[in-house]
Formats: structure tokens, C-alpha cells, sequence
């Protein structure tokens, strides 16, 4: 009888806290959690401000992506054993490229291919939402960038930020031989003539996947380039190379003769200039490649998916649109990461515009623009992706590790076939991989 | 009474078998759920659509082919080659002790410490390739060629033949000498022996060995993810590579598809095992 008594009161213990703890789902406030890098929460923290107030009901909490190494990889692997389950963050604001303060190397990030992401039904269909949203308008957008989040027509991702690959450069007569040329054309003839300060840049974008069109069809589980094609880009990138080193060891003769270009990524100096001219890089398939920085897609398993609409909502707006691009007036060195980027609406296109022509030459930046229209003419965007990463390593270390010393042995040195080969099955290999898996 | 002692039995075997819905059945079961859905959580079912991409998919099939190979080659090599070692070492031998030792030493040493003496072998500029220049003979890329695979074998028989000879041993030395003696009195020979006493008094632990060697190789590919990371050459593509690098790529479906496959496969072979032994066991006994 006692322990009968006992039992009761145990039960009834353990009824009040399940209906106390229950309380909580009546609550009114909705939480929505925000997957975001921890070195961008500074960025954000402003919408994250301004878009609790428009929502009273709403509290956001922000998951974040540690900046140290360590940390990091524990916080994203537990991160991947949760989502298994389905318990992610309603939102995710990625980052496609992070740089480690600490050493500066390329960090991983939780979808390390946003390009093949969009097939596994992690993120939701935003179609929907897009559609119902009396304040979209499809034609206020730079087009070809909305369409890299797309598959068979269904928004899984809004890309944020994106560069374009441009070279401005002083040099008139070096402008009017090249604008119609393809990168390698381009790259030949910088690594020949300008100052060799210039060359860790282009070492950079010559190495990463920029210049080679889409070389993997997910929705197939195909690799598009084929072992040939890719021998040619490959011995390109090798011939740039040694023209880049050649041209390091002569820089005094050159440097009194040089011309002065930067990427897009540091371009903001050349504004200053009204001798500027703006070069679009034409990559293999003759269109203008575009590389996506940063995006923000919603959880499928999210309960909150119209709430996290409205932040994205918030992100496309006009408002943060052109605030968010509008570039500060910093100087940076043709090998800074500095990087800048343009508004996906077109009306903060022309509000940025006007911006940057208050401060800057309008002959440059009318030239500027002229030159992103075209680029948005005939564009090959896709996600910087861990594949570009990998990409840029290996072809980096064939260069440095195998290539410079043995032009330090012989100054004629030409890269043998079976080297390149050698190579050649090494990336094919992890295009396959990304294709396959 | 009788309910009394079923009761006591059913607590006593409660948390083992808690144990294993916990650890094993509801994972299981979650996963072959997740396996017809997509995306995250499991909410969004869309039939055998994962299964036909998967099982369709060359990578896949490569991984499947390599595990399934790997198994085949490794595990009946290792079961014969520690039951040879240890009717060898169960003989009153003078070094006895010492060669159990070197065989049960590998189990001890941490996989990294074995990694790495391997590369220092193995690598392109290692001792071994050292030794070939020295005698002019052609290097061998031994880390990502047709070796690769040998090296993997060598390296799991390696690590895991102390163990089964350890197994071994002890079911030799449950066997009566006398029934040796008489056998010795009826002039049988000593492969009469083995094959007439020895093998059939050994079949259970045979079959205890096979299963423990089937588990044993998954570990595999702990050695082949160090010496080769998660893109190793397509010879020693395992599929817990396959599971890996689809769960860093958060693609869960295709990771619960591979699992449960490989799951169902393991179970057929092990029942047909069983069968086989089972079946055995009844003729020994007719």
C-alpha cells in the first residue's frame, strides 16, 4: 500500500513536469535558428536586429561555424551527425570560400558542393514561397545568378554574393589586342608583360576551376570534360606557369616596361584611374565565368520554412542589397583577398552604381559596367566548391613542387607528357569521385 | 515457479537485449526508413528512388565489388593460414611462446603506427623502391597500383591472424589426446587425423573464426583511409569509403542505401554459413 502511494506521487511528479515543460509549445515566439560562419555574425547582426523587430514573434538564434580549425571540424561533424536525424538550423547563410584567420588556409565548410547539395533534398523548394510573395519580382534579379540555384526549376538556393572574373588594366594597346580573347590568350600575354606582383593572383585563378566550364552534370552523375579537353587546360595552366616564372626572374628588365592589372577582386584602385579598361575572361565554352561566394537556402526538415522565407526576403530586399555592397574605399594590392562583391537586384545594381560613380572616375566606371553587362550576357555561373579547392591544390603543388625545380635545373624545361598526364588522372579521378558520390 | 524462473530470466537478459534495440534494431530500422526517403529526417518518402540510383550509381558498384572481393580473397586466407599457424604452434615446440607472441603482438600496435611504418616502406621514395633502385630494378608505385590491394590483404592478415590463432589454439587444446591415441592405434595417418578428428571437433570455432574475420575486415578501412584518404586508387575503393564521403556530402539517403545493402548481403552470406555448417554438423552426427 505504501509503495502504492509512492508510485502515485512519483507519476504525478513526473505529469506536472512534462505539463510545466509542455507550457513551452503554447509559448508564442517562434525560434528560428540561423546557420552562419562565426567570423560573418558581425555582418548579419543588423538584419538578424532588424528583421526581429519587423517579426515580434520570431527570436533568432544563431548556430555558428567556428573560425578556429578545430573547433570547427568537431562543431561540423556534429553538425552532419545531427542533420542525419533532421535536426538542422531552419536557415543557412554559407559561405562557399573561408579562409582560417589563423593560417590563412582553406576551411571546410558544411556543404562542401553547393552544386551537387541541391540534388540530395536537404534544402527546400523556395519556388513556392517566391511565388506567393507579392513583392517578388523575378525581373528585378540578375537572372543568371538566381538560376545557379536552381534545378529542374525549383529555387533550392539564393546566391548572395558573387565575382565576376574581370582584369582591369592601363594599357590601351594591350586592351585592344585582347578583348576578344579567351583566359589563356589573356593570361599569355599578362605573365609576358606586366610587373610580376601581379602574378600570385593570376597563379590563383588559373589554378582553381574558374576557366573550365561546368565539368560535372550531378543530375546525371556525369563528368561533362573529358580527358583530353582536360589535358589541354591542364598544360595551359603549366605553360602560364612557367611563363609567370620566366618572367619573375627577369622583373627588373620588365618592370620598367610593365602594366599595371588587377582582378576584379582588388579593382576598386583602378577606379581612380580614368585610364581603365576592363577585360572579361572568356573561359573554355566561350562564356564568362562567375563564381557564387555566399548563399542561403532553407532546411527541407525545417517547421519554420515561411518564417525563414521572410528572412530571405529580407536579404533580397533593396535596402540590404545596395548597403551591403557598397564598397569601402580601401586599397588593395593585387594578391589581397579583399573581396567585393555586387548586388543580385538590379535596381540596387544602378543604386551601387551610382555610388561608386560619386567616388569614383565615371569613364572607369562606365567602362566597369559596360563590362558586367556583358558578363551577365553570356555567363557560366557556378558555387566555388570544395572541388575547386582540391583543383587549386593539386594543380598548385604540381606547379611549385615538381615544375619550379625543375626549371630551376634547366631554364628550357618543358613539362613531359607523362607528367601531365599524371596529373590529369589525379583530378579526373576526383571529378569522377564528386560525380559519383 | 516455472513463470517465477521465466520472469527471472527475461530481467536477466533485459539489458542485453535493450542493448540491442537500442544500439542496433532502431538504428537499423531508422536507417532502412531514411533509405526510402530524401533529404534530412526522413520526411519526404519517395519509394526504391534511392535505391535503383544507388545500386545504379559506378561507384557504388566499384566499392560493393572491392568490399565483396577483399572479402572473398582475405577471409578464407586468413582462416587457413591461422589454423595451419596454430596446429603448427599447438605442437610442443622450443620457441612456442615466442612466435604466439609475435603473431598476437601486430593486435596491439595502434593503426596509425602501422600506417606509417608502411609508408616508410612502401612509398615512392621508401626502403623497398631504395632496394629496387639499388639492384636497377623498376620502382613500383606501390600506393596506388594493383599493390595497394595486395598491401591492404597483407596488412588485415597481418593484424588479425593473432586473434584467430589465439581461437584456434584453445579449440586444439580441448581436443582429448587419447582420441589421437587411438586413432594412432588404428594407424591413421595425420591427415587422417585432421581431417576425421580435428577439423570436425574444431567446425564451431571454424565458424566463430569466419564470423569474427567478416567483422575484422570493415576494419580495413581504417588502414585504407590513412594510407590513401577518402579518394583512394579505384583498387582499394571500399564501401565505407562509398558511406564516408556521402555522409560528409550530407547525402543520407544514398549513405542508408549503401548500409542497408551491404547489410542484407552480409546477412545472406552469414546465413548461408551457418547452413553450410549447420548442415555439416547434422551429417556428423547421421
Amino acid at each position: 500500500m505504501k509503495h502504492k502511494k509512492i508510485l502515485c506521487l512519483f507519476l504525478s511528479i513526473i505529469l506536472l513536469i512534462s505539463l510545466f515543460s509542455g507550457c513551452s509549445l503554447f509559448s508564442k515566439e517562434k525560434i528560428l535558428k540561423i546557420c552562419l560562419e562565426e567570423a560573418n555574425l558581425q555582418e548579419y547582426e543588423s538584419i538578424i536586429s532588424y528583421y526581429e523587430y519587423l517579426y515580434p514573434d520570431v527570436k533568432i538564434e544563431t548556430v555558428l561555424i567556428p573560425s578556429d580549425f578545430e573547433k570547427r571540424e568537431t562543431t561540423l561533424k556534429n553538425m552532419k551527425t545531427k542533420a542525419m536525424s533532421g535536426d538542422l538550423a531552419d536557415l543557412f547563410l554559407i559561405d562557399t570560400q573561408t579562409h582560417l584567420s589563423e593560417n590563412y588556409k582553406n576551411a571546410n565548410s558544411i556543404f562542401s558542393n553547393p552544386n551537387k547539395i541541391m540534388y540530395t533534398g536537404i534544402f527546400a523548394d523556395l519556388s513556392e514561397f517566391l511565388e506567393n510573395d507579392k513583392d517578388y519580382n523575378e525581373d528585378n534579379y540578375i537572372k543568371p545568378i538566381l538560376q545557379a540555384g536552381q534545378v529542374d526549376k525549383q529555387q533550392f538556393l539564393i546566391p548572395l554574393k558573387y565575382t565576376p572574373i574581370v582584369v582591369a588594366t592601363d594599357d590601351n594597346e594591350f586592351y585592344q589586342e585582347l578583348k576578344n580573347s579567351d583566359y589563356y590568350q589573356i593570361f599569355d600575354l599578362i605573365t609576358k608583360k606586366t610587373n610580376y606582383l601581379s602574378h600570385f593572383s593570376f597563379m590563383y585563378q588559373t589554378n582553381s576551376f574558374s576557366f573550365i566550364s561546368n565539368p560535372i552534370s550531378y543530375e546525371d552523375e556525369k563528368v561533362l570534360i573529358s580527358k583530353e579537353e582536360l589535358t589541354k587546360q591542364l598544360s595551359n595552366i603549366f605553360n602560364i606557369f612557367i611563363s609567370n616564372i620566366k618572367n619573375m626572374q627577369n622583373q627588373e628588365t620588365n618592370e620598367s616596361n610593365s602594366i599595371y592589372t588587377y582582378f576584379y577582386k582588388s579593382i576598386d584602385g583602378s577606379f581612380l584611374n580614368d585610364n581603365y579598361n576592363y577585360l572579361p575572361m572568356k573561359n573554355d565554352k566561350d562564356k564568362y565565368p562567375i563564381n557564387i561566394l555566399s548563399y542561403v537556402g532553407i532546411s527541407s526538415a525545417s517547421n519554420l520554412k515561411q518564417e525563414a522565407y521572410n528572412f530571405i526576403k529580407l536579404l533580397m530586399s533593396k535596402e540590404v542589397q545596395t548597403n551591403a555592397q557598397i564598397t569601402t574605399d580601401d586599397y588593395a594590392y593585387p594578391f589581397d583577398v579583399y573581396i567585393n562583391t555586387l548586388p543580385i537586384r538590379k535596381d540596387s545594381y544602378n543604386e551601387w552604381a551610382k555610388y561608386e560613380l560619386e567616388i569614383f572616375q565615371v569613364n572607369s566606371m562606365n567602362k566597369f559596367m559596360d563590362t558586367l553587362d556583358l558578363i551577365y550576357s553570356n555567363s557560366d555561373v557556378r558555387f566555388y566548391s570544395d572541388l575547386d579547392t582540391k583543383f587549386f591544390e593539386t594543380t598548385d603543388k604540381a606547379c611549385w613542387n615538381y615544375i619550379y625545380k625543375q626549371f630551376l635545373k634547366d631554364p628550357n624545361y618543358v613539362v613531359e607528357k607523362s607528367f601531365i598526364e599524371e596529373i590529369v588522372n589525379e583530378l579526373f579521378s576526383l571529378l569522377e569521385q564528386s560525380a559519383l558520390e | 515457479m516455472n513463470f517465477r524462473k521465466s520472469r527471472t530470466g527475461v530481467l536477466l537478459a533485459l539489458p542485453i537485449l535493450l542493448g540491442v534495440a537500442i544500439f542496433y534494431a532502431i538504428p537499423l530500422l531508422i536507417t532502412t526508413w531514411y533509405s526510402f526517403t530524401l533529404g534530412a529526417g526522413g520526411t519526404n518518402f519517395v519509394g526504391l528512388d534511392n535505391y535503383i540510383k544507388v545500386w545504379s550509381n559506378e561507384r557504388f558498384k566499384l566499392a560493393m565489388g572491392n568490399t565483396l572481393k577483399f572479402m572473398i580473397i582475405a577471409i578464407p586466407l586468413i582462416v587457413i593460414l591461422s589454423l595451419c599457424l596454430s596446429l603448427i604452434l599447438n605442437q610442443k615446440l622450443k620457441a612456442n611462446r615466442f612466435f604466439k607472441l609475435c603473431f598476437i603482438f601486430p593486435m596491439v600496435i595502434p593503426v596509425s603506427a602501422t600506417i606509417m611504418a608502411i609508408q616508410f616502406l612502401f612509398q615512392d621514395y621508401g626502403i623497398i623502391n631504395r632496394i629496387l633502385i639499388y639492384f636497377n630494378i623498376n620502382t613500383q608505385d606501390f600506393l596506388s597500383s594493383s599493390w595497394t590491394f595486395a598491401l591492404l590483404i597483407v596488412l588485415y592478415i597481418w593484424k588479425n591472424i593473432g586473434y584467430n590463432i589465439i581461437l584456434f589454439i584453445s579449440a586444439l587444446q580441448m581436443i582429448s589426446p587419447e582420441l589421437y591415441d587411438s586413432a594412432n592405434i588404428d594407424g591413421a595417418t595425420s591427415k587422417d587425423k585432421f581431417f576425421c578428428i580435428t577439423l570436425p571437433l574444431i567446425k564451431p570455432n571454424i565458424l566463430m573464426v569466419i564470423v569474427l574475420s567478416i567483422l575484422n575486415s570493415f576494419k580495413s578501412f581504417r588502414e585504407a583511409f590513412l594510407l590513401c584518404g577518402n579518394n583512394p586508387p579505384k583498387n582499394i575503393y571500399l564501401l565505407q569509403h562509398y558511406i564516408n564521403n556521402n555522409f560528409d556530402n550530407l547525402n543520407y539517403p544514398r549513405l542508408s542505401v549503401a548500409s542497408i545493402s551491404f547489410f542484407a548481403i552480409i546477412i545472406f552470406i552469414l546465413y548461408f554459413i551457418f547452413i553450410f555448417f549447420k548442415k555439416n554438423k547434422e551429417d556428423l552426427y547421421a
